[in-house]
């Protein structure tokens, strides 16, 4: 037991110093606004009273979260977004509103990317379908994800086996202690 | 005996039908490409090491309630496996998040919590490891594990209340109508769910038979040690 708390507490604060080293490198993970050109998946969605898009986030590739504004008026944002069968919708945010955020909360499900120009204010120029990355190149990590959890679970599997037998044959002396104590 | 070999049986049947439908049957999700496999892991797991820890922290209550021993072996015993499978939560989750988000890992609540899941398992195990043997182990082992059971809802409802990159749930009383998952997802989802907690149990039986040893074995030496002491003062 005392061997699997250990191993245990060494795989712990291996995991506390890849969770810091990782919290660091990602820089500030509060929401903010950036102009320029972002690619990411759509983590929150923000709505007036009316049920008109005003904002969204998005996460990048360094695992920061961008607040990104939309406006009907100077820019006035243009969506381009695919659905799942790979139908494009194209509209201006001063026509569909409200028609967006169905249409960016659907991207948000599907963890799909989008590309989101933004201009010196904060506000999106235009919304659209980020490239689709090679489907192919993330088998590698489902591999190495299924590696460690079937290897995991056996490594367990091994140890609990190993225990019981050991513990049955210290409990077969200790029978015999008990029945013959002169032993 | 015969029971335990039923239930080994039939999690190796149906955990082999789970693969067949993860890898042959369901198809590829066609945004997140073959890294999308890891939900059929990642959720069963994750939900096996919530369900471990409210588990301990109701065997633990029971402990309480009744001081009878055997609560707080299944408490221990169901700690350990969910441990595992936390840890497994974890790795898959992390694996997962690389080439869709493009991060290893990031601070937001949900993380943070499940992370914290399982330090409140670990410092259990570590408590339980290096406190003494005896009555007042398992009643502050029951404590901590009462205490650390507060984290699971917060887990749970985690995507709902801060709404960050990781996300929402997708079946259960949670998920949004909007977000309901295509058939065969969801069923591939659900035979794999039913597939890890049978693995869970199985393991949990196991770890438990080996919590009985152990008791066996301390309460025989207790008693051949007492015997000594009497033979020795008489």
């Amino acid at each position: 037991m005392k061997g699997f708390t250990s191993a245990l507490g060494a795989v712990t604060v291996a995991i506390i110093g890849i969770a810091v080293l990782m919290i660091g490198n990602n820089g500030d993970a509060n929401a903010q606004s950036v102009s320029g050109v972002h690619t990411g998946v759509v983590t929150e969605i923000e709505t007036d009273e009316q049920g008109r898009l005003t904002s969204f986030s998005i996460v990048n590739s360094s695992g920061q979260v961008l607040m990104i504004m939309v406006s009907d008026n100077s820019p006035n944002t243009e969506y381009g977004l695919e659905n799942n069968a790979g139908d494009r919708w194209v509209a201006d945010h001063a026509s569909s509103a409200v028609e967006a955020v169905s249409k960016i909360r659907d991207q948000q499900r599907r963890l799909t990317k989008i590309t989101v120009s933004v201009n010196g204010d904060g506000f999106a120029e235009s919304v659209v379908q980020a490239e689709s990355s090679n489907l192919s190149s993330n088998l590698g990590y489902l591999f190495a994800a299924l590696a460690i959890t079937w290897i995991g679970l056996v490594l367990y599997i091994i140890y609990i086996g190993q225990r019981q037998r050991m513990l049955s044959a210290e409990l077969a002396k200790t029978t015999t202690r008990s029945t013959d104590p002169e032993d | 005996m015969t029971y335990r070999y039923i239930l080994h049986f039939s999690t190796a049947v149906i955990m082999a039908f789970a693969l067949w439908m993860v890898f042959m049957w369901v198809p590829t999700e066609v945004n997140q490409g073959p890294v999308q496999r890891l939900l059929y892991f990642h959720v069963p797991v994750a939900w096996a090491s919530m369900v471990a820890i409210v588990g301990v922290a109701a065997a633990s209550i029971l402990y309480l309630r009744t001081r009878n021993e055997r609560w707080d072996r299944l408490a221990l015993s169901m700690a350990e496996v969910g441990v595992v499978f936390g840890g497994l939560m974890l790795i898959t989750g992390m694996i997962w998040a690389r080439p869709v988000w493009g991060v290893w890992w990031t601070g937001e609540a949900k993380l943070t919590t499940a992370l914290i899941l399982f330090f409140i398992y670990v410092a259990y195990l570590m408590f339980r490891a290096y406190f003494p043997a005896g009555d007042q182990r398992m009643r502050l082992s029951a404590i901590i594990a009462i205490i650390g059971a507060i984290d699971t809802p917060i887990i749970y409802y985690g995507s709902i209340l801060w709404q960050e990159a990781h996300p929402p749930a997708v079946v259960g009383p949670l998920a949004d109508e909007e977000s309901a998952v295509a058939a065969q997802i969801g069923l591939t989802l659900l035979v794999s769910t039913v597939a890890f907690t049978m693995l869970f149990v199985s393991l949990l039986v196991e770890r438990l038979g080996l919590a009985r040893l152990e008791s066996d074995i301390r309460h025989r030496l207790s008693n051949i040690r007492s015997s000594s002491s009497l033979e020795a003062a008489s």
